[in-house]
């Protein structure tokens, strides 16, 4: 074994006295072959310290590469899923909504139902609220009736029975009192050949509520070859129509009104088109 | 270039860690500077002509001059990146010098300076030692190589070596420490590169 080589750990590795280190450097001072060894000794010795120290900072700097990778896998992974839900979310406003408008509630929640993984049981939804038809039905025919109706300015007493109870029926239509004019005009027979009081019969039958007898009456005043009974009775079929909640026999006739400008109750027609067409 | 550390504090709390030479405040305080610098030391390194590979090896070699010049230096208190970043400056001028390659003096400089370096160690024999020690350890056995680095760099005594290498007594561990050591010295010879030459 080299002698030398225990001299030169024991210094290395500084376990020696400082007398032992004193004359150990002059030695080397003085000892060429000696001071070559313990160049190359040394040099071994600081190669392999520092390979070590080289391989340990390696495996840190690994370990933190890993670490960095790993952290940034989270904050992709993260970002991702924000991402995921920012469309998924963005999607659920606007699918299936061709301007870009947010769908009405209840499309978005059969929307989601569709998208869901698992069957949902949805609930029978309450219908739509109908537009108050009678409501309308009142004000369209207020609107007009009283002059399409004239009252009365001769109240005279008939000069027949038959002309007492026409008179009689007409004082009560006069009076709005419309059962009371239903009573009384039902109770003459063969009405309908006199146009005037069965389209007022019609017009009780409307105010009173009875649409579907207002309808049958004013479909047969429609018929009459008198234009301007005629023209009275359309417009009171579709009110009638409407309050008889008869949607397909008021698109019916109200057709062939608004195929006419010429008619008189064109404009009338559009504008109860425009309030129940779009219902 | 890269986020020096504005905070003194946060410079001394790091050269503190850094000196403790292990465990998790260790790990941490390289793991800092390792983010903080190393982009920024290698997209210079990279823009004066470094391959990639070699500027992560500068790296690491400055990392190793930053770690042995505190240890050799307890009173120093300079910003370590920016000791980092001037080791690596020239590490890489002494790798472009000695293997003449065009190497911009004045820039490089011009860095150094501008972090005010005021001292870089010789760094370039530990390296070349370094780089032809690990070539000769993989010519080593396993237990050889363990033998040697468990006396010189773990500094066991060779009691410890003999136990854990299961050496009948501390003579067997000395004469095995001592072949080891004599098959790397006449590796090192054959090589014909000597590392002091």
């Amino acid at each position: 074994m080299n002698a030398h080589d225990e001299l030169f750990d024991r210094y290395l590795l500084d376990r020696m006295t400082v007398q032992e280190r004193t004359d150990f450097e002059n030695r080397l001072a003085t000892d060429a072959q000696m001071r070559a060894e313990w160049e190359l000794h040394q040099s071994l010795v600081a190669g392999l310290q520092r390979q070590a120290e080289k391989a340990r900072l390696n495996e840190i700097i690994e370990k933190t590469r890993h670490e960095n990778r790993k952290k940034r896998i989270i904050w992709m992974l993260s970002g991702l899923l924000l991402l995921l839900l920012l469309i998924w979310t963005v999607r659920q406003r606007r699918i299936g909504s061709p301007a870009g408008q947010p769908l009405p509630v209840e499309s978005q929640k059969d929307q989601i139902a569709q998208d869901l993984p698992f069957p949902v049981v949805q609930t029978p939804r309450p219908n739509p609220p109908s537009p108050d038809f009678k409501k309308i039905v009142q004000k369209e025919t207020a609107r007009y009736f009283n002059q399409d109706y004239p009252k009365s300015r001769l109240m005279t007493a008939a000069h027949n029975p038959s002309d007492s109870l026409f008179a009689f029926a007409r004082e009560a239509f006069d009076n709005e009192n419309w059962v009371e004019t239903i009573r009384r005009y039902e109770a003459i027979p063969g009405l309908d050949q006199y146009s005037d009081h069965y389209d007022r019969l019609g017009a009780a039958y409307l105010q009173s509520g009875e649409a579907a007898k207002a309808v049958e009456v004013y479909r047969k005043l429609a018929q009459k070859p008198r234009m301007d009974l005629r023209e009275k009775a359309e417009w009171y079929l579709l009110l009638a129509l409407l309050a008889n909640r008869d949607r397909e026999g008021f698109e019916a006739a109200i057709e062939p009104i608004l195929a006419d400008k010429k008619n008189r109750n064109y404009a009338r027609c559009v504008a109860l088109k425009r309030t129940f067409g779009n219902e | 270039m890269f986020n020096l550390a504005k905070n003194k504090s946060q410079d001394a709390a790091t050269l503190r860690k850094l000196r403790a030479g292990e465990g998790p405040q260790f790990e941490q305080a390289i793991a800092r500077l390792y983010g903080a610098c190393r982009k920024g030391t290698l997209a210079w390194l990279e823009k004066h002509g470094a391959l990639h590979q070699e500027a992560e090896d500068v790296f690491q070699e400055a990392l190793l001059a930053l770690l042995r010049k505190l240890r050799s230096d307890p009173d120093f208190d300079g910003a370590p990146d920016a000791y980092l970043f001037g080791a690596a400056c020239h590490i890489w001028q002494k790798i472009c010098t000695k293997k003449g390659r065009e190497w911009k003096m004045k820039e490089a400089w011009k860095y150094a300076h501008s972090f005010d370096i005021e001292y870089v160690p010789d760094i370039e024999k530990p390296m070349e030692a370094a780089a032809l020690v690990s070539e000769l350890l993989s010519e080593l056995s396993d237990e050889c190589r363990a033998i040697l680095l468990d006396f010189y760099v773990e500094k066991l005594s060779l009691e410890e070596i003999s136990q854990k290498h299961g050496f009948k007594n501390k003579d067997v561990a000395k004469q095995s420490k001592y072949r080891c050591m004599e098959r790397l010295k006449i590796l090192a010879k054959q090589k014909g590169d000597h590392i002091n030459t």
